[in-house]
């Protein structure tokens, strides 16, 4: 039996006087690509927090790799645990180095310069997500959706055993938007890589997560493959609205349609 | 280490010769100018009073000059790394607000009489160390740095402690007074070697704790939470950083004055004239700010001679304008 | 950016290469004896008083000396400049409590001879100062006639004053905006005393006080020191409350007694005052 490589087990958590997520508890296998979707304060980001470490833990532990990550040393963490946010700062770095401040996690307390083998990585998976180009160039320089692919080039240099996202497409446009999903897939897919995401967007869930996680209200509301979770009848009572479910002709992975109120009164 | 790299020791090499010049230059010129021949000869004939002027007068002034320009600009350095802000330095933040008020107390309780050595570089200490935990306690209030009220507090904070240094003005004696007023102005002038001996050792010390964090102070570019996300403990570090920024700020505030400008217009400069990376960065802000204070220190003996101007005019007024000429010239001034 | 250092560089260092002519001070050898440096106001008149007024090689930016000879001047009375007092190769250096500490401490350093004397401002501190001053610049005897004479003075003047039961109460005003008042143990406080009149302010020990005070305490007889049109100004303020006694005896005049005297010019100053408040215009 693998072990799961993250394992959340009854963790409360949230703040004061807002809603708290309670007693949630799931599992994400190894190389499995999960997305985490629900409507505007269903706990999402909540979640995401919990298991980043943003927010502390009520109660219950977090697993990571068998580990309790509250026993592990924050460089650890950063070790197995690599993170990329919607909106991040963007200093006047170059792009590699940006990229090689992935590496800190494996640096000596006082080592000033980074080493051979960590420009190898840097570069390593800087051609694999075809930013090496920009080797030189200003992080400012870049339009939204390279920052985008750069900044997950640093998430990969920390060789995590998983890698989190929080709702990395939602501002892009559907050419970036793709760029950026279909690299993470390579990625899944080639290297092995546990994905963990947040998304906005049904379709695009359906499209690329092979694994969902539905939240509702502080809570799971279900959990499966895609074209388990992503079916009309939860989604309605979970987003309070019609929509009408089917298959990507094309990929043939699960497509969510909405039904607006002029297609409504035709019915 | 690359190629990139090795022009960062280019830099720092020129600095150190720059530095170089500027004390040469401060040795020579005063209220009566020596070449660099007459120097060499005086250091040979260590006799007569122009020697006495170089090593007893010019000498040690250079030298506090260089540990408070040194410890202010590191400062103001760490204190914008933190924030991530153009405008913080010790001056802006209340911080040296409330070294001056620890010293004016000291002053007029009489604290000095009974504990002449160290008495008011300790309460300059406290006092600014008083101020930064205040800030910081209310910086943490939530789980980020919020920057404005932390502004918006320096402000209130300088305001509060310069009016309470003007109500002890107003009802002390007029010999505390003539002290107080004497310190508030910023003059680099002091008797005492062993203070000087101390002011420097303590910046290059703040420094080199600075270079053992300079690691993070880099990926502290990223912002703080990314920061904590690549595995620093962002809450030790910022603790780190202020509890040694207040102490090189508190002792060169208790024996130099109150210097403003110094720790904003610093940094910038070195910023612009080596980049952002700390590991470079660091060194030269010290060694500029050392520069800076020196010059300053030049002007302020020689341009009404033989009055003295305080060195806090000079350093607000270049400082300021050179500052607000350079911001208007290029953008990338205020880039992180 | 490293053409911009090298620039700069190579600018400071010809600057200083330039900077080959050597300027020292000629060290002014005007009369043979005693070279004094006095960095304070009141001193330098005293020394100036005692007939060695050629020997002061140096003065601050405040003694009245030093606007006939720019050249006297090593600083303010704030701030003094070591280098070129040490160049002036002084004998003695008088200063005070009002001279900065840390200056002080920097020439004694040097080597520099630093008397330090008490700035005590009653009469009979002017006194003692002025005998101290005298001692020290090797004219003790001149400055103890002078004192004696100035004493001798003082006792024949309040031998002519007439006899009063009540004595008159004065008011003594050194400054506007805000109101600052003579107060005890000062030479201005002895004007009044010595004049055989009470201070109205004799029970303070700082100098701030507000209007309503003066007003409250009555007094008979009001002095302004001399603040240019300020004073003039206060006069006119206090001559608006009518049922103020000094008004009704229309006794209320201004002084020149701006900076701290020497002992002689305290005698005239009280010659001049007591003549102003006893004289009976009813």
């Amino acid at each position: 039996m693998m072990k799961a490589v993250l394992s959340v087990e009854h963790i409360s958590a949230g703040y004061k006087d807002e809603f708290m997520l309670q007693d949630i508890s799931f599992e994400l296998e190894r190389s499995v690509f999960t997305g985490i979707i629900g409507p505007n304060a269903s706990g999402k980001t909540t979640l995401f927090k919990s298991i980043v470490g943003d927010l502390d833990l009520q109660s219950g532990r977090i697993l990571i790799d068998a580990q309790d990550v509250s026993e592990l040393s924050l460089k650890e963490k950063a070790q197995k645990l690599a993170i990329v946010s919607q909106y991040f700062e963007t200093p006047e770095l170059t792009v590699e180095a940006y990229v090689l401040l992935g590496r800190y996690p494996y640096n000596n307390r006082f080592q000033f310069f980074e080493s051979e083998k960590d420009y190898e990585i840097a570069h390593k998976y800087m051609h694999l997500t075809d930013v090496y180009q920009y080797k030189d160039k200003l992080l400012t320089e870049l339009s939204g959706g390279a920052q985008q692919m750069v900044a997950i080039t640093r998430a990969l240099t920390q060789e995590p055993e998983i890698l989190l996202l929080d709702e990395p497409t939602s501002h892009l446009d559907i050419k970036h938007q793709v760029q950026v999903l279909d690299l993470l897939r390579k990625l899944n897919k080639e290297l092995k890589l546990s994905v963990l995401m947040i998304l906005h967007d049904l379709n695009l869930a359906g499209e690329y997560c092979d694994q969902l996680l539905m939240m509702n209200q502080g809570a799971i509301h279900k959990s499966g493959s895609a074209k388990e979770v992503l079916n009309y009848k939860d989604i309605e009572t979970v987003y309070d609205t019609l929509v009408v479910t089917q298959e990507n002709p094309l990929s043939k992975k699960p497509a969510v349609f909405l039904v607006s109120a002029v297609v409504k009164e035709s019915i | 280490m690359t190629k990139k790299h090795h022009i960062w020791f280019w830099y720092v090499f020129l600095i150190f010769i720059l530095l170089g010049a500027t004390i040469l230059l401060a040795l020579s010129i005063g209220e009566v100018n020596f070449s660099m021949t007459q120097l060499w000869t005086l250091f040979n004939e260590p006799e007569g009073i122009e020697y006495s002027i170089i090593t007893n007068i010019r000498l040690p002034r250079i030298l506090l000059g260089f540990g408070v320009g040194g410890a202010l600009s590191i400062s103001g350095l760490v204190l914008q790394a933190v924030y991530r802000n153009p405008l913080v330095e010790p001056y802006t933040l209340g911080i040296s607000g409330g070294a001056a008020l620890g010293v004016a107390m000291t002053i007029v309780f009489g604290i000095n009489q009974i504990f002449p050595f160290m008495s008011l570089a300790v309460s300059g200490v406290i006092g600014a160390g008083l101020v930064i935990v205040f800030m910081y306690m209310i910086s943490m209030r939530r789980s980020h740095l919020n920057i404005n009220s932390i502004l918006l507090t320096g402000v209130m904070i300088s305001f509060i402690t310069s009016s309470a240094i003007m109500f002890l003005l107003a009802t002390t004696t007029s010999e505390k007074l003539q002290d107080i007023i004497f310190w508030t102005m910023g003059s680099l002038e002091e008797p005492n070697r062993y203070l000087i001996y101390t002011v420097v050792s303590v910046s290059v010390i703040g420094l080199l704790i600075f270079y053992a964090l300079v690691p993070q102070l880099n990926a502290m570019r990223l912002g703080e939470s990314q920061a904590k996300h690549l595995g620093i403990n962002t809450t030790l570090l910022v603790k780190t950083l202020f509890v040694v920024a207040s102490v090189i700020t508190g002792i060169s505030v208790a024996t130099a004055g109150v210097i403003g400008f110094v720790g904003l217009v610093v940094p910038h400069f070195m910023r612009f004239l080596v980049g952002n990376d700390y590991r470079v960065l660091l060194i030269s802000t010290f060694l500029g700010g050392g520069i800076f204070l020196i010059l300053s220190d030049v002007l302020a003996r020689t341009i009404i001679s033989p009055n003295e101007l305080p060195i806090g005019v000079i350093t607000g007024i270049i400082g300021g304008t050179v500052f607000l000429v350079a911001m208007s010239k290029s953008k990338k001034l205020l880039k992180f | 950016m490293k053409i911009v250092q090298l620039k700069f560089t190579i600018l400071l260092v010809s600057f200083l290469l330039v900077l080959s002519s050597c300027s020292s001070n000629k060290v002014d050898q005007s009369e043979e004896g005693i070279r004094i440096v006095s960095l304070v106001p009141s001193f330098t008149k005293d020394i100036v008083r005692l007939g060695m007024k050629d020997h002061i090689v140096g003065a601050t930016s405040y003694c009245e000396i030093s606007k006939e000879n720019k050249d006297l001047i090593v600083g303010s009375v704030i701030d003094v400049n070591e280098e070129k007092i040490m160049l002036l190769k002084p004998d003695v250096v008088l200063a005070s409590g009002l001279v900065n500490e840390k200056s002080i401490k920097i020439l004694e350093q040097n080597g520099i001879n630093v008397n330090y004397i008490e700035n005590n401002r009653s009469f009979k501190g002017l006194c003692e100062q002025f005998i101290q001053i005298g001692k020290v610049i090797g004219k003790e005897a001149y400055a103890k006639q002078l004192v004696q004479q100035a004493r001798h003075s003082i006792d024949s003047l309040k031998a002519l004053l007439p006899q009063r039961e009540e004595k008159l109460k004065v008011f003594f005003q050194l400054g506007a905006n805000p109101i600052a008042v003579v107060i005890p143990n000062t030479f201005m406080d002895d004007y009044i005393t010595f004049a055989g009149c009470t201070n109205i302010f004799s029970d303070l020990d700082k100098i701030i006080v507000n209007r309503e005070s003066v007003l409250l305490r009555n007094p008979d007889c009001i002095i302004i020191s001399s603040m240019g049109i300020v004073g003039k100004q206060e006069k006119e303020i206090w001559t608006s409350y009518k049922d103020l006694s000094a008004v009704k005896n229309n006794k209320i005049f201004i002084v020149e007694s701006a900076s701290m005297p020497t002992v002689s010019d305290f005698v005239e100053n009280f010659a001049y005052i007591i003549n102003r408040i006893y004289e009976d215009k009813e």
